[in-house]
């Protein structure tokens, strides 16, 4: 088994509730991909699997995919300077400090820009986990506006409920539902705000299962949905015509309660898509936009049109130039 | 007298939901009737009739949201307040109790015939909770030889729905299991929905298990048919005369654990049992009396409860007149 399995089964299981918090820990992995390799062509092959692993098991995080984007961009540059593994291997840690800086900064901005965007005195209802919604949170605290949350259970894995214990333990006073109670309670609520796994071109939203439903009967209550997420999960494939993908999960592995039970037939995807309709903003690091706005903003940020290099294959072409480096 | 403890007994199985599901509490509290009445020792029938009021006070107690209880009870308390002698009471209680049973299921079977005809052959039906009702329908539509495939959903917080997936299942339908929150995922796949009701109001509005109303929403989006299996017992006449259905909420230690709780002072669980699906956003409503549009539930209740209603209006009328209620007409 490979040294990077025990990472790799955490963000496979869901074990890490953050999107956000699983993308740092993969990223860390890449580095020591280098430092543990006997050379550069080693340390190359043993990413290229890394790296296959990684779209394997998390194929919806497109901020993954982004993120390793610009790790690849950075190993290139060092490959054609001629650097070796170590060197590599610093560079790589250079790169995801200044990512994670980015992202810190991202977030924190979006959390602000969104608090902006909640009264004193509203009621708010949100679903699974995410590090953004909670520096929203954190934010409202400071800025001593107090709300009342309804959170869901957020099955399967059911991680609302740790969502809802960190958001009581700011004080506020949270109150945790099943997810079938979502339309029950809506008519108590002004404003729900989620939290992204991917942003699609055409602003759809990909996000843990039962987002949709709780934004279709937002919808239909005339309440507003607000998605928080930084520029880093727009999906660039999306452009181009490609289909987020919504991995099935068969058995009840990630639903508690019925583990005594593996005989049963149970399917579950792990995220479902909001559709643009629903959606009244999403709260960005670049402002509050509409979601079919978000295009516009990865405009320019990142050009037109934006970068799509496939990984998988990008892996491969770096190890091809190492090996005619060494054979010529 | 004291109430005979298989009696109490039972209302308590009705109460911490060991037995659960509109129609089978219907059946327990008339059983449970039945045995207070053959259990009686008294010699009197106005005693007698106390005693049962007991009974049925305490079995409706039980359950606040479901209809079909009070129903039930009052279908075997009328019969028993119209006896003239002890005797006639008992046995009256006793019949009424056992006619009511066997009306019961077989409402259910005839449920299930007139329903099958909604299913058609290669249908991917969704259901939620557990009504005998609704699985009557699907199951009935799988004996006349429908090839369908079902989704269930667990149902939280107490995953009924894991029962309807074992009951179909075994009479050999390809059931999945699915968690609640995937509900709108699933229904693009999804030809019709069949569900049970705890309660029909006058106005067609469903009450029924928590979720069955995201379902319906869901549902009308995709435009996809949503049926309500109910007997018309489970039609309440109460809301004929304004009253609403009070939904129940049941104990926060049914989602999670006290330790959770204990630990987070600012947390509370909120654990609504039912809740309410608006008539439009249900095709029809299959009562053993026939297919009916939802908003024609008055139809059902003046039908099955016309003389109450009549004699509560009435009642209330003669009030108004007495207390001269001033009724300014231009």
């Amino acid at each position: 088994m490979a040294w990077w399995e025990g990472v790799i089964r955490d963000i496979a299981e869901y074990r890490i509730y953050s999107s956000t918090d699983a993308v740092l820990k993969a990223l860390e992995l890449f580095p020591l991909a280098f430092r543990r390799a006997r050379d550069l062509r080693d340390g190359l092959e043993t990413l290229a699997e890394l790296v296959d692993r990684l779209v394997e098991v998390r194929p919806t995080s497109v901020m993954l995919i982004n993120m390793m984007r610009r790790l690849l961009k950075a190993i290139e540059e060092r490959l054609k300077a001629g650097w070796g593994a170590f060197q590599v291997a610093d560079a790589l840690e250079l790169e995801i400090r200044s990512l994670r800086r980015e992202l810190e900064s991202a977030i924190n901005v979006a959390a602000t820009l969104g608090a902006r965007r909640v009264r004193d005195g509203d009621v708010l209802m949100t679903c699974s986990y995410s590090r953004t919604l909670m520096t929203l949170f954190r934010r409202l605290r400071e800025e001593d506006k107090h709300v009342h949350v309804y959170v869901t259970e957020s099955r399967p894995g059911g991680e609302g409920v740790e969502m809802a214990r960190e958001i009581s333990s700011l004080g506020f006073e949270v109150e945790l539902i099943v997810d079938s109670a979502v339309r029950f309670f809506m008519k108590d609520v002004d404003l729900v705000v989620v939290g992204a796994e991917a942003i699609a071109a055409n602003g759809a939203v990909v996000n843990k299962v039962g987002t949709s439903m709780i934004a279709l009967a937002a919808h239909e209550a005339r309440v507003r949905t607000f998605v928080i997420a930084t520029t880093h999960k727009f999906s660039h494939e999306t452009i181009f015509g490609e289909l987020v993908k919504l991995p099935i999960i068969k058995g009840v592995k990630l639903l508690p309660g019925l583990e005594r039970a593996p005989e049963l037939s149970a399917e579950s995807p792990l995220f479902d898509v909001t559709p643009p309709e629903y959606i009244d903003a999403i709260i960005t690091e670049r402002g509050v936009v509409a979601p079919e706005a978000v295009i516009l903003l990865v405009r320019e940020l990142y050009g037109w049109p934006p970068e799509t290099m496939d990984v998988t294959s990008a892996t491969r072409r770096l190890l091809e130039v190492v090996k005619s480096g060494a054979t010529g | 007298m004291e109430l005979p403890a298989e009696v109490i007994r039972i209302a308590e199985y009705i109460r911490d939901m060991r037995i659960r599901g509109a129609g089978r509490i219907a059946r327990a509290a008339v059983h449970a009737m039945k045995l207070a009445a053959a259990a009686y020792e008294g010699h009197d029938r106005r005693d007698f009739l106390e005693y049962m009021e007991r009974v049925a006070q305490l079995l409706k107690s039980t359950r606040p949201t479901a209809v079909s209880l009070p129903n039930a009870v009052n279908y075997v308390m009328v019969r028993v307040r119209s006896a003239k002698t002890l005797k006639d009471a008992i046995a009256a209680a006793v019949r009424a109790a056992d006619e009511f049973t066997s009306l019961s299921l077989r409402a259910v079977e005839t449920i299930g015939r007139i329903g099958a005809g909604l299913l058609e052959d290669g249908d991917v039906v969704l259901t939620h909770c557990n009504s005998s009702a609704a699985l009557s329908v699907i199951k009935m539509a799988f004996r006349e030889g429908k090839r369908l495939k079902v989704y269930a959903t667990e149902t939280r917080p107490r995953f009924q729905g894991l029962i309807s997936y074992r009951e179909l299942t075994r009479a050999g339908i390809p059931t999945t299991l699915i968690p609640d929150s995937a509900v709108r995922f699933f229904m693009k796949e999804v030809d019709k929905v069949v569900v049970g009701a705890d309660a029909v109001a006058a106005n067609g509005a469903v009450v029924n298990k928590v979720g069955t109303s995201m379902i319906a929403l869901a549902a009308h989006e995709a435009r996809v048919r949503f049926y309500v299996a109910a007997e018309t017992y489970k039609f309440s006449p109460a809301t004929v005369l304004g009253e609403l259905v009070t939904i129940e909420e049941r104990d926060p230690r049914e989602v999670v654990s006290s330790d959770i709780l204990a630990s987070s002072p600012h947390l509370r669980v909120r654990n609504p049992a039912f809740d309410v699906t608006p008539p439009e956003y249900i095709d029809a409503i299959i009562t053993e009396r026939g297919v009916i549009p939802p908003k024609a539930a008055i139809l059902v209740l003046k039908e099955e409860y016309g003389r109450m209603l009549e004699e509560e209006l009435t009642r209330i009328t003669l009030d108004i007149e007495d207390s001269a209620y001033p009724a300014q007409l231009p």
